[in-house]
């Protein structure tokens, strides 16, 4: 499987140093690399994105200084396909 | 009042804790797909309770067949390999008990066991309560 919103992830982390500075621990809203807006929570951000662009992929993102890991000790391949 | 429910599951320790669960799309996407007039998919399956797992992930059947759009990246670390990129998609999850969490955001997995269609993680955990009763080999939830 591939990353669907890559661009916009990249997009995110070039401007991170922007986001963290006046937005922290809000929720970003990236559509084709513009910003749509910033918001107080998830919920917010979804249903705004699905409101202006309808259910379609758009990328949304908690600004954090470091990134939110994961963790997954078994049953998840790590292959793509 | 919290809803609870206790499962007896003879191969828990084989297997794990593992329930089945109803998932669709968010509640803010159900609304949207119904405002568009489509129809809104839903899909039973086998879910194990994870707690070694940080967040909840899907299989790529279930993304099919709600036809999940993603919301977004994450960084997954699993114990044999170096970070990678995943995506990201928002769920409804019901279980049994009528308890329900409207939004859900997890991630997408290759399963390794086929027979699991959901990971439930310590995201989900975090609202309630897991009793595991290795004596009884049963589960109880409780949110």
């Amino acid at each position: 499987m591939s990353v669907v919103l890559e661009k916009e992830y990249k997009f995110y982390l070039k401007h991170l140093d922007e986001f963290t500075a006046d937005h922290l621990n809000q929720f970003v809203l990236i559509k084709d690399k513009e910003i749509v807006g910033f918001y107080a929570s998830y919920e917010a951000a979804l249903t705004s994105g699905l409101k202006q662009f309808g259910n379609v992929p758009f990328f949304i993102k908690e600004v954090r200084e470091s990134e939110e890991v994961h963790f997954f000790h078994q049953r998840i391949s790590t292959k793509n396909g | 009042m919290a809803k609870s429910f206790t499962l007896k599951l003879p191969h828990l320790r084989e297997n794990g804790p593992t329930c089945q669960i109803v998932l669709k799309p968010s509640d803010p996407a159900i609304e949207e797909l119904r405002l568009e007039k489509k129809d809104v998919p839903t899909i039973r399956v086998s879910a194990l309770i994870d707690t070694g797992a940080s967040t909840t992930a899907i299989s790529q059947k279930v993304i099919k067949k709600l036809r999940l759009v993603a919301r977004g990246t994450t960084k997954v670390y699993t114990s044999n390999k170096d970070s990678e990129i995943r995506n990201e998609y928002d769920v409804a999850l019901e279980f049994d008990t009528d308890a329900y969490i409207r939004i859900l955001r997890v991630l997408d997995a290759n399963l390794e066991d086929h027979s699991i269609d959901c990971l439930i993680g310590r995201d989900v955990l975090a609202h309630g309560t897991l009793i595991y009763n290795g004596p009884e080999k049963q589960i109880t939830l409780s949110f």
